[in-house]
């Protein structure tokens, strides 16, 4: 009888899931992109959801002072919680928030919480469920690759920047600090006009330096625009943001709008140029493909 | 595939790696024979004493 109504139980929760998916799945789709984002929204909510009944084990091992499986499940339970709100935390923006990006941006605290879920889920099969080690690592790398389909989790390693080198890691890092000082300088100019403005810039900036990041070779073609500009204008703004509230200065206004005009000119200039580089690279690169195919006979 | 099938996929792949794990693993706890002291209790009925 009492298997029979844990069960049943089952079978109701399960039945409610699936309820609860098709009807995120069939109800409204609208378009292609949001469709995608109800699924993300979805797979948020089922981290929550889906370690559930490992909480539910943890206190039936607790009355039952069953102390193992007490154990197995709590810590298997609160990797899998804590996994959750760091990858849920990571998609409300939590690396803004705590002012990590670019390099920090690739493992924390998406794929931190990645590992997270992946531990616990492996330790609540080992442990809770009695499995064999081999088959709790199957579970953990079964969840690994769910949550790296749903979230695109991606190591460190994929994607650090290689062949920049020490003087070019330094040279980001400074580069970095300089957007996140513009855009904390910039909260402090209240005129949504100027804010707009350099809300631009400092997402054109940002191209820039994924640019670099992605091909080394953008580091020595960007080196001015990192090192002398970025540097310029951050003290530029932060000047303005500091004095403009105490004194009304209509001359020192105007100037520093046409200057922040010049300042995005030339950093979509800089932007483009690095963009146009790729470009003929591309060209070159087909251009010795044609001849090739020509020379084996082909074309 | 495209990224629709891909997130769905991953559901599922999760809904494995995590609710089946866990589900299992509250399956075993109610199963397993209680330790705790008054749960061992054996109580006999007084018409069978």
């Amino acid at each position: 009888m009492k298997r029979l109504l844990l069960l049943l139980i089952v079978v109701v929760i399960a039945a409610a899931v699936l309820m609860l998916l098709w009807q995120r799945i069939s109800g409204q789709r609208p378009s292609k992109e949001k469709a995608t984002n109800s699924i993300a929204g979805m797979a948020d909510w089922l981290l929550f959801v889906l370690p559930m009944p490992a909480a539910a084990a943890a206190l039936v091992a607790l009355v039952r002072g069953q102390l193992g499986l007490l154990l197995g499940n709590v810590l298997g339970y609160g990797l899998l919680l804590g996994g959750a709100m760091l990858v849920r935390g990571a998609q409300g923006g939590w690396e803004a928030a705590l002012g990590i990006r670019t390099f920090g941006r690739l493992w924390l605290p998406k794929t931190l919480g990645a590992g997270l879920l992946a531990l616990g889920s492996g330790l609540t099969a080992w442990l809770g469920a009695g499995h064999h080690p081999a088959i709790a690592l199957i579970f953990s790398l079964v969840t690994l690759l769910g949550l790296h389909l749903v979230y695109g989790i991606e190591l460190p390693l994929r994607r650090r920047p290689s062949g920049i080198g020490a003087h070019g890691v330094e040279s980001l890092r400074r580069a970095e600090h300089s957007i996140a000082a513009i855009e904390q300088a910039s909260a402090d100019i209240h005129q949504p006009e100027l804010g707009a403005r350099l809300a631009r810039i400092s997402a054109l900036a940002r191209q820039i330096l994924q640019r670099v990041q992605d091909d080394p070779r953008d580091l020595w073609r960007a080196r001015k625009f990192l090192n002398v500009y970025l540097d310029g204008v951050q003290r530029v703004v932060e000047g303005y943001a500091s004095t403009h509230g105490q004194v009304a200065a209509p001359q020192l206004d105007r100037r520093f709008r046409e200057a922040l005009e010049i300042v995005e000119a030339s950093f979509r200039e800089q932007h483009q140029s690095l963009v146009q580089r790729d470009v003929e690279d591309l060209d070159v690169q087909i251009e010795v493909l044609t001849r090739q195919l020509e020379r084996e006979g082909i074309l | 595939m495209s990224e629709r099938q891909r997130r769905l996929l991953g559901i599922l792949l999760l809904v494995v790696g995590i609710g089946v794990g866990s589900l299992q693993a509250l399956l075993v706890s109610c199963h397993s024979p209680a330790t705790a002291a008054y749960a061992n209790t054996i109580v006999i009925p007084v018409e069978l004493r």
